[in-house]
């Protein structure tokens, strides 16, 4: 029953469309039948609908300008504004965008005819002149068994003990306790670290500081945030 | 003609680099004049043309280039399936606007258009056929695209003055 087919071909654009619509209907650019062609164009835009595809904003605006132009070419001008301007054709902007549109559709078929011509043509893709190997001379046998000898020996197992360094908070309280005894009951902090100056050593001191401060054998004084902090002797608690 | 002998260093040295080389740098690895590499150039061109060989020199994004004769082209196809990635007529259309109006915006490409042309435009950049120029000196500081020596090899021109003419000749065709 339904022999009506529409062999829609695909618009990117409302210009694009509308070119179409012009160039079907083998109609003068430079005199657009606007009431055939917009009407053409909105059959489109309504099969499209029709076949679901998203209408993009773009098409609607062309569509809105198209019923703009119409009605404006309609509706009779109002008499004083016919002495003040001079008649401009409301399609003339439309014509020049389409006439634009036109020359560059014209171009890429022209770009697309030299395409054509210089894909007859083959040519190699350059050469990759990279670096090129270049083999030792004069290698001998004896020379590669000598190398795998080499090899061979440096793989010997070798092992080294690295032996950690234990310093108990205990320790380093007394640590704490004879320096300051040494330096007549006053010293930095930082002249506690003696032994390592391991990052161990450095906690455990602080540790043991803290750990001599509660148990009130030591004193501290720190002027500001950051600045050197001075151990002091705490009163003897008997 | 004296440098007779130097048209095997010019055949050797376009079939080595396989891209266009410029008549500079033939000038410049041959220790000759311009004139003498064009003139041997031609020459060498018209040894090919004349005898039964199927290689001929292009002039093509200001350099010369050894490639296939058109008219073989059917045999090559023989050889492989040639791969074709076929740009789409939105493609065309833009490059199109590009190539003849460069240095242009994407703004500007769009109101020609009358479609937001992004995704061509990276197409194009993928495919080396176009890249940034610049930028306009206009609010946003919008890039400026033009077209790359690939787009000259591409569509197999000298250099781009030859699109100006182009331009006119689609003029001249529009209005009879």
């Amino acid at each position: 029953m339904d022999d009506y087919k529409i062999k829609l071909e695909s618009f990117e654009g409302p210009i694009a469309l509308l070119m179409h619509v012009i160039e079907k209907n083998q109609v003068d650019i430079y005199d657009i039948p606007i009431a055939v062609v917009t009407e053409q164009y909105l059959a489109y835009i309504r099969a499209m609908e029709k076949f679901n595809i998203d209408i993009a904003s773009e098409f609607l605006v062309m569509a809105a300008t198209l019923l703009q132009i119409k009605s404006r070419l309609l509706l009779p001008k109002p008499p004083a504004m016919e002495q003040l301007t001079e008649e401009v054709d409301p399609r003339l902007e439309l014509v020049e965008r389409l006439l634009e549109y036109r020359r560059y559709k014209h171009a890429a078929g022209l770009l697309e005819t030299l395409l054509h011509q210089r894909e007859k043509l083959f040519s190699r893709p350059p050469r990759d002149f990279g670096t090129r190997l270049v083999l030792p001379d004069g290698l001998k046998l004896d020379d590669l068994i000598e190398a795998f000898a080499a090899v061979w020996e440096s793989v010997v197992d070798e092992f080294t003990f690295i032996a950690r360094e234990e310093i108990s908070v205990q320790d380093k309280m007394q640590d704490i306790l004879q320096l300051l005894r040494k330096h007549n009951g006053r010293m930095e902090f930082n002249q506690t670290i003696i032994r390592s100056g391991s990052r161990v050593e450095l906690v455990t001191a602080f540790l043991a500081m803290l750990e001599l401060i509660r148990l009130r054998r030591v004193r501290i004084k720190q002027d500001n945030s950051f600045g050197p902090i001075f151990l002091m002797m705490g009163e003897v608690v008997q | 003609m004296f440098y007779r002998h130097l048209k095997g260093h010019i055949e050797a040295l376009l079939f080595a680099n396989g891209n266009p080389i410029s008549a500079d740098k033939f000038a410049e690895i041959l220790e000759i004049d311009r004139e003498n590499v064009s003139l041997l150039l031609e020459e060498l061109k018209q040894d090919m043309a004349n005898s039964e060989r199927g290689l001929t020199i292009c002039e093509v994004a200001d350099g010369y280039q050894l490639c296939s004769k058109p008219e073989l082209v059917d045999i090559i196809g023989r050889l492989v399936d040639v791969h074709e990635a076929r740009l789409s007529q939105a493609a065309m259309e833009t490059l199109a606007i590009i190539a003849f109006k460069q240095p242009v915006t994407r703004l500007e490409m769009e109101n020609i258009r009358g479609v937001k042309v992004d995704g061509v435009v990276s197409t194009l950049s993928d495919r080396g056929l176009i890249h940034e120029v610049g930028r306009k000196d206009a609010i946003g500081r919008p890039i400026l695209y033009g077209t790359t020596d690939e787009f000259l090899k591409c569509f197999g021109l000298k250099n781009l003055d030859e699109l100006p003419n182009l331009a006119e000749f689609i003029d001249n065709n529009e209005k009879p």
